[in-house]
């Protein structure tokens, strides 16, 4: 008799509110979540999926429940436009992703959805006018500062790059940018040699074999986490002593757990400051990690503030140019470890540091 | 004299201030409660007892799903753990360490195990020996500082899980070093058999997956979650190894989930009902209870409303033959009530009916043997009278005397007046009233020709006006005093004349003019005679007034109150 009068009230309250319930609001996602190259992916889905469950929790935006709808690209161009096809399809105006730059370069030329990308920092995605935002500033400033670091404070007088052609346009951007600070600073690339990390039956100590012939003193990684983590291992073998240098697209969690204590000494560039000790980055980090079970990447917290961007600016009705509009209207951000501010072109200015892995640590070289 | 009637009998009342509610009121209600009661019903069910059942259904299968999933996960588990033991523990192999021979053997025991994707052996300073298949990217690397490649001896070690490196696929590594062994075994578990075999757990409608102790899915029916690596790490913090606990799958989720932990993997099961179909269900169930109740509605209505006609109509039927009964048209009583209450009531009605159609007869008879017995004594008394008024005349004839003649002749005109009143009253259908003006013509008729006086002409002019016996007599006998004395004084000397006789009623009462066209009375005036004395006080006695008027004749106004 008692469990019926507790739920006598239950009822009526269940009565009372199914008559004002929420509005789902659906956010897209759309990045990499499969196979070997995913961690940048999942790890972005997870950061922004954090922000989404903060928010429904707290109910942040009256009225409002807010779903992520995930797609994956395979980091391929048609199962990009594929998933584009099936959010536009479900009437979801804006994603966060993609997480590449080569995806991006599609989604830049793509005016269906809006796009705000956390990752995707190719500098020939700059000063475009188009739905594509992005969190990250333009690479080229810190492989500029890597190739200075490498060739100056490091005493690096050659090198030899591999890069995932997979994710070219970021690379290519990369590297320039890298091979002209290096050699300004006074070294000079050896050689160059690029894989496609979804080939089958990769093998990398063939081409590292030839790529580290001429016995250069550093070998700039461009790929992701768990290659540039194979990559520097296979490395060390053939060449004791080399000096490893890694763009920040590795700089996930799978680069330390696949690489371990092999990959002290490795530098990297990279706008995430992960000994960050912002309160609101180490909030993060903590509701992360009890989230997860895992530390967040630079993917996770870049997709946790694209989430939050998102979330603002897609209560009510809108479409993908009333979203850029709104958030042009306030384009000031507070993020999780410094303020910063999309420009006209949707593109963000932040700082690029230098890092170093010690004791399976990021150490800044500031 | 007052009666005391006995307890039950004559009509029943309410006591109190309750209010009287005809039927119609109460079929009202009746109908209200047939629309109610069903969505009444709908609700509560709807509302609380489906909720309710589901509730317990839904747990109880929950718990009996997740114990049965995380029972024969453990087992499979503890199976892949054995082989790669098995493996771990062949001397003839793993004794010498010939990098060639263990490659066989390793290809050899995959080629037994499908569920692996790879066996690799590393060596005493963690550097991988042997691989199969072969692992060109790690063969020869010093691994000593992954997880993996770190097992205690005789104790199987088994990772979190992770993308495999050459298929892209999640895996998880059992890594077994056995005793005094210098030599471990690493074999990566394709995790896909394990959604396969999830899969195969339980019904479509439940969704079943197990994740590692970080929360990211190893097992699911959709494998694509497993490839994404959904994490799910909010569902199973907290929870004792072994027990199941009920979980909450977040904001908006209609139902909750249920999660058991595995202790050896630090793995959990979780189950949870799919929304969709759980809401497919309820709904199923709440549209049938909705369709139960307007059909309950529709009949309860449906019966309500056919009740309502046949009763209303059988007391329209009761109602007209009782009003049959009360306008004396019996046997008119042929009515066929729909209800059995209804029959027992129109056969009382019908017992009521011949009762009072008999008594009325015996009324009807009894009242005209009365009838007959009063003609009968009004004509005998008529007759008698009239024997007395002709005994009077024979005496008359015998009078020398004129005035006492005249005495008789009087007198037995006026018995003759007083028998007419009789003979009135047993002619008539009414032995209590006699009509006035017929009367009083009669009386005229006879007076004038019992005096001889055939020259005298009545003009009468009246009302049809009815007076009671009692009061008929006195003015009869008033009548014929002024009749008589009209005749007696009035025509003397004339072969003829007149008597007018008009009749009628005013407010007053009756109003009664006769008069005569004589010459009046004389010098003498009138005198104080019997026949006066007898008129003022019959008129007197009638409660009536009289005025005389002479002139042309002698005029009488009469007014008797009705």
């Amino acid at each position: 008799m008692v469990g019926v009068r507790r739920r006598i009230p239950l009822l009526i309250l269940t009565l009372a509110l199914g008559g004002c319930s929420a509005r789902t609001v659906s956010i897209g996602f759309i990045g990499d979540l499969t196979g070997k190259q995913s961690e940048l992916g999942v790890s972005g889905r997870n950061g922004a999926l954090l922000r989404i469950e903060q928010a429904n929790s707290r109910a942040e935006i009256r009225g409002a429940v807010f779903r992520l709808v995930t797609e994956d690209d395979a980091n391929k161009a048609q199962s990009f436009r594929a998933a584009v096809d099936s959010l536009v399809a479900q009437g979801i105006p804006a994603a966060i992703g993609p997480y590449t730059s080569s995806m991006a370069e599609l989604a830049s030329a793509d005016q269906r959805m809006f796009f705000l990308s956390p990752t995707a920092s190719a500098e020939s995605l700059s000063g475009r006018y188009d739905m594509l935002f992005r969190l990250m500033t333009p690479s080229s400033l810190g492989a500029e500062a890597l190739g200075k670091k490498a060739a100056s404070a490091l005493g690096a007088k050659t090198a030899s790059i591999l890069y995932d052609s997979d994710n070219e346009l970021y690379a290519k951007d990369f590297i320039a940018s890298f091979r002209a600070s290096f050699e300004t600073a006074g070294g000079r690339v050896l050689a160059s040699a690029s894989y496609s990390s979804s080939a089958r039956d990769l093998q990398f100590a063939p081409i590292l074999a030839k790529l580290l012939a001429d016995r250069p003193s550093a070998l700039l990684t461009v790929a992701t986490g768990s290659d540039t983590a194979l990559v520097i291992r296979r490395a060390k073998q053939i060449l004791p002593g080399i000096l490893p240098l890694a763009s920040g697209w590795a700089a996930t969690t799978d680069f330390l757990k696949f690489g371990g204590t092999a990959m002290d000494g490795t530098m990297f560039e990279q706008q995430f400051d992960p000994a960050s000790v912002s309160p609101a980055y180490l909030d993060f980090v903590a509701a992360y990690l009890a989230r997860f079970g895992s530390m967040p990447s630079f993917s996770s917290m870049y997709s946790y503030e694209a989430a939050g961007i998102l979330l603002r600016a897609m209560t009510g009705r809108v479409t993908p140019a009333g979203i850029k509009k709104r958030i042009m209207a306030s384009p000031r951000v507070h993020g999780l470890q410094a303020d910063y501010e999309f420009d006209a072109y949707g593109d963000v200015a932040r700082e690029d540091s230098v890092f170093i892995v010690r004791g399976n640590k990021y150490q800044s070289l500031q | 004299m007052s009666t005391e009637v006995p307890e039950g009998i004559g009509p029943k009342r309410r006591t109190g201030s309750a209010r009287r509610l005809g039927i119609r009121a109460y079929l009202v209600l009746l109908i209200s409660l047939a629309i109610v009661a069903p969505l009444s019903t709908y609700a509560v069910l709807g509302g609380f007892f489906i909720n309710s059942f589901f509730e317990r259904e839904f747990t109880a299968r929950g718990e009996t799903v997740v114990r049965g999933v995380a029972g024969s996960s453990l087992a499979f588990m503890r199976s892949a753990v054995a082989v790669v033991v098995g493996i771990a523990e062949d001397e003839r192999f793993f004794g010498n360490g010939d990098p060639v021979k263990l490659k066989e053997h390793l290809g050899a025991k995959l080629a037994l195990h499908p569920e692996f994707e790879s066996f690799v052996c590393i060596d005493a300073r963690g550097v991988q020996i042997a691989s199969s298949p072969p692992d060109p990217n790690d063969d020869g690397l010093d691994l000593s500082d992954r997880d993996y490649a770190k097992p205690l001896e005789g104790v199987p070690l088994v990772s979190e899980s992770y993308i495999s490196s050459s298929s892209g696929r999640p895996v998880v590594s059992i890594s077994v070093r056995p005793d005094r062994s210098s030599l471990a075994v690493v074999g990566s578990l394709d995790l896909s058999l394990l959604s396969d075999f999830v899969a195969q757990s339980v019904g479509p409608d439940w969704t079943l997956e197990i994740a590692d102790g970080s929360g990211t899915i190893i097992a699911d029916r959709d494998q694509r979650r497993v490839q994404e690596r959904a994490n799910i790490g909010n569902l199973i913090r907290g929870g004792e190894a072994g027990g199941t606990t009920r979980v909450s799958m977040g904001e908006g989720s209609p139902i909750g989930a249920f999660s058991r932990r595995l202790g050896e993997y630090g793995w959990s099961v979780v189950a949870s009902y799919d929304p969709a179909a759980f809401l497919v269900t309820i709904n199923r169930i709440r549209s049938s209870a909705l369709a139960f109740a307007i059909l309950a509605f529709a009949i309860l209505g449906a019966i309500a409303l056919f009740m309502a006609r046949r009763i209303l109509g059988d007391l329209d039927l009761l109602r007209s033959g009782v009003r049959a009964i009360r306008d004396r048209h019996y046997g008119d009583l042929a009515l066929e009530p729909a209800f059995i209450e209804f029959r027992e009531l129109i056969g009382d009605v019908r017992s009521m009916e011949s009762a009072v159609e008999e008594r009325e007869a015996q009324l009807t008879d009894m009242v005209r043997q009365r009838d007959t017995l009063l003609r009968e004594v009004h004509h005998r008394v008529k007759n008698n009278m009239q024997i007395i008024s002709s005994l009077l005349s024979l005496q008359k004839d015998t009078m020398v005397d004129p005035e006492a003649a005249i005495a008789l002749t009087e007198s037995s005109s006026r018995v003759q007046a007083l028998a007419l009143v009789h003979e009135f009253l047993y002619r008539g259908e009414d032995f209590s009233r006699i009509r006035l003006g017929d009367y009083f013509r009669e009386l005229c008729s006879s007076l004038i020709a019992a005096y001889g006086a055939q020259g005298v002409q009545l003009l009468y002019k009246g009302d049809p006006i009815e007076l009671e016996f009692d009061r008929a007599i006195p003015i009869g006998l008033v009548m014929n005093e002024i009749v008589t004395n009209s005749l007696k004084h009035a025509f003397r000397g004339r072969s003829g004349g007149k008597i007018t006789l008009t009749l009628g009623s005013s407010e007053e009462g009756i109003d009664i003019f006769i008069a005569d066209d004589g010459p009046g009375f004389g010098s003498g005036g009138i005198k104080r005679s019997l026949g006066f004395q007898l008129i003022d006080s019959l008129i007197s006695q009638l409660g009536g007034s009289m005025k005389r008027t002479i002139e042309n004749g002698t005029a009488y106004s009469i007014v008797l109150p009705i």
